[in-house]
């Protein structure tokens, strides 16, 4: 008798993990069909995995460094997704401007905390530009903030490639959205200066 | 004791024949009401800036204040979405008499709203403020009539609510937080209009009928002669659901012949104005004769004087955008005209490009200001105090998209909660302007849309979202990009898959916004934005919402 109240409630249970991540499309597919309640926008072919890790572009006592965690069926309140998500430092003639690395395994950090995080999948002649990418290359884009300028906004696309066994990133850092300025004389930008980075695995 | 000492602090007199009708700001000449000047009060119209300096009430109006305001200072405006109305702050009513005064604010429902609902701040003797909600139900002849001066009998119009906490939010279904009141109207010893007396009843809030000390009921009234509540057997006492149901109601006032309400309610009614009958009681606020000064309000009507629907402000806001001004501007300024021509001509470059719409502090005369945005792909809004509004574009350079971004619709509530540093004039002055190609890479086709405020409340709701920057509630989304996101996501529909450009078709973007607009999060929030599109000779707007049966359509401001 009990075996079989359990036996019904992993059914249930079944039943209903199915129901709350139907149905299971490619991060690729994202949006071509308009947004699914409830849908997995799942990362079937792996694309995320190539950035898991620890990135850094030095030049000099300056450095900028990132680090990405896949997170998996991640919840909005509208659909599940696997996700990028990621935070970073920035160094600037050895003197640390800021340090958000620690954000990424800190157990009082949720996913919605972290100052890097996204999943759009972009291409070769999508902005910004990859003159370099092959016509299907896919690139990832990034929402990226800067926790002390929260009112700007700004994304990174990034391509992983392979230079000479080893791999690297390529990372556009750009503004995304207009902003109006939360008081007067606001910076503009964020503490990270927009362009481009090369950056090693480390 | 104790009641009785309740009982003195809920006697509410309305000085009705006194009232001050809320009409335009400066034809209400309040030195002028001399009933009430005779009967030893002062009354007058304060603006929010003389409000802010007393602290009292500014901690009184604390939980009334949106808490997810930037700088949590104290706005003009003061919402409460969960009852969809909200305080206005500069249509304030100030009496005073002696040691004792009152604020009487409008509460502005933005949905229709037959009633008309004041909030009266009144202050104790220990110098806190009691709240009541002041509802008026009158006829349009009543309300023409009151505001010519002509006195009308609220007897059955009229229903108070009294809040025991400041708290708007759980208004609505926290029952408790209501203390039951009965009224009567009572002819005022002067042959000049009506007394509103207010006394405590009995409250359904317990199932025995055992006298609780801590319960304020009818039961407990003892002194001051008959009492209202259930014992209260004037024709005038008002309310038959005393004892049944808790919340105050219209009720049935019983014949209006305006004379006696069961007596004196608690020794400090009106009958006692006259100051021969000095009040022992030291727990209210004493005239200088010794007798209790009654809370004592003034009706503000809703009204004023502007009898243009919301959308026809917004239309004769965005024409003003295209007028031609009578004044001079200085170059480089520009009229909010010309800078929207201006953009039409710049889509071909790189990053966006963009103006703040400004009030000149000299003279508040409308001016375009060109923003320097040299590095950034984004337009950046200065902070500035005289800008209600802006307009940019959106390049068609792959990099964005050919219409309203989340953040640019957020930008709009950024506006309203800037300008004036936050102390608002009519919501329909603010807008947000944006020019944009029409999925062309070339400038053969921009058109011009804006984005307008359709309604204050629900706009103000996106404070929430704007205030998650980072996921500051901890609940693991960050509302601002989720925002984002989800119009983002609506537009990568109509994007090229191999190219990420635009779609040609802009109605597929205005169709997108539109349910977004109407819907944001998925459970029917609206965003309380509305969406008008120029004409291309920039000469008139349009108004464009979706039909049932997903078509656009447009109404033009000016036929």
């Amino acid at each position: 008798m009990i075996s079989k109240s359990i036996f019904l409630i992993f059914v249930a249970f079944g039943s209903f993990s199915c129901k709350a991540q139907n149905p299971i499309i490619s991060l690729d597919n994202k949006g071509q069909d308009g947004i699914i309640n409830n849908a997995y926008y799942k990362d079937i072919d792996n694309d995320l995995d190539a950035y898991i890790g620890t990135w850094a572009y030095e030049n000099g006592d300056s450095s900028f460094t990132m680090s990405f965690l896949k997170k998996t069926q991640s919840f909005n309140g509208k659909w599940y997704q696997d996700l990028l998500v990621g935070d970073y430092q920035y160094i600037v003639n050895g003197i640390q401007v800021l340090d958000y690395l620690p954000r990424l395994t800190d157990s009082n950090i949720n996913d919605g905390q972290h100052t890097i995080d996204g999943n759009r999948i972009i291409y070769k002649n999508f902005f910004p530009k990859c003159d370099e990418c092959d016509i299907n290359e896919r690139r990832i884009v990034l929402y990226f903030s800067d926790l002390d300028r929260n009112y700007l906004s700004s994304e990174i696309a990034i391509r992983h490639y392979i230079e000479n066994g080893v791999e690297k990133i390529k990372v556009w850092l750009y503004d995304s959205d207009s902003a109006v300025l939360p008081y007067e004389g606001a910076p503009t930008e964020i503490r990270v200066p927009y362009g481009e980075y090369i950056m090693t695995k480390q | 004791m104790a009641t009785s000492q309740a009982l003195k602090y809920l006697a509410i007199v309305l000085l009705m024949l006194c009232v001050i009708s809320c009409q335009r700001e400066d034809d209400t000449d309040l030195s002028n009401d001399t009933e009430l000047i005779d009967r030893g009060f002062k009354i007058e119209r304060i603006d929010f800036n003389a409000l802010k300096q007393n602290e009292n009430v500014l901690s009184a109006l604390e939980p009334f204040t949106n808490k997810n305001t930037s700088g949590n200072e104290l706005s003009r405006i003061i919402h409460d979405s969960v009852n969809g109305f909200y305080i206005d702050t500069e249509k304030v009513i100030y009496i005073e008499k002696e040691g004792y005064h009152s604020y009487t604010f409008s509460m502005v429902p933005y949905e229709d709203n037959e009633k008309i609902e004041n909030l009266l701040l009144s202050l104790q003797a220990d110098q806190s403020y009691k709240a009541f909600i002041l509802s008026y139900n009158l006829t349009d002849e009543e309300i023409e009539t009151h505001k010519e001066g002509g006195i009308v009998d609220f007897t059955e119009k009229m229903d108070v609510k009294s809040l025991a906490e400041f708290d708007f939010e759980n208004m609505s279904s926290n029952e408790a937080a209501r203390e039951c009141l009965d009224f009567a109207w009572i002819q005022s010893p002067r042959d000049w209009g009506f007394d509103l007396v207010i006394t405590v009843v009995d409250c359904p809030d317990e199932s025995n009928n055992e006298d609780d000390p801590e319960e304020i009921d009818a039961g407990d009234s003892s002194t001051g002669g008959a009492t209202g509540g259930d014992s209260q057997s004037g024709p005038n006492t008002g309310n038959p659901n005393s004892g049944s149901t808790g919340e105050q109601t219209e009720g049935d006032p019983g014949s209006d012949d305006g004379s006696s309400s069961g007596g004196s309610t608690n020794g400090s009614n009106s009958n006692e104005n006259n100051g021969n009958s000095p009040d022992d009681n030291e727990d209210c606020i004493l005239d200088v004769d010794g007798n209790c000064i009654d809370d004592t309000s003034s009706l503000i009507l809703i009204d004023d004087g502007d009898d243009r629907s919301v959308d026809e402000k917004n239309c004769d806001e965005l024409q003003k955008l295209f007028s031609i001004p009578n004044y001079p501007i200085t170059p480089p300024l520009k009229s909010p005209k010309q800078a929207i021509a201006h953009l039409k001509t710049l889509l071909d470059q790189n990053g966006e490009r963009g103006y703040s719409l400004n009030h000149l502090t000299s003279n508040l005369n409308a001016v375009a200001s060109w923003i320097s945005n040299p590095n950034n792909n984004s337009i950046r809004y200065p902070y500035r105090q005289n800008t209600y509004g802006g307009c940019h574009s959106h390049q068609n350079d792959g990099k964005g998209d050919p219409f309203f971004s989340g953040q640019d619709l957020l930008d709009l509530l950024q506006f309203k909660n800037t300008y004036n540093n936050g102390t608002l004039v009519d919501p329909s002055l603010f807008v947000h302007v944006l020019v944009s190609n029409a999925g062309s890479i070339t400038n053969e086709n921009p058109v011009v849309h804006a984005i307008k405020i359709e309604n204050p409340v629900l706009l103000q709701n996106l404070q929430i979202i704007v205030d998650d920057h980072g996921d500051a509630d901890n609940d693991g989304i960050d509302l601002v990009l989720d925002f984002s996101k989800k119009i983002k996501q609506k537009y990568v529909e109509f994007e090229d898959p191999d190219t990420g450009q635009p779609n040609s078709d802009i109605s597929l973007y205005q169709k997108a916004l539109l349910r977004f607009l109407n819907d944001f999060d998925g459970n029917g929030s609206k965003t309380g934005i509305s969406l008008y599109k120029a004409n291309d000779d920039l000469t008139n707007w349009s108004k464009l919402t979706l039909s049932e049966n997903n078509n656009i359509n447009s109404d033009p401001c000016s036929n």
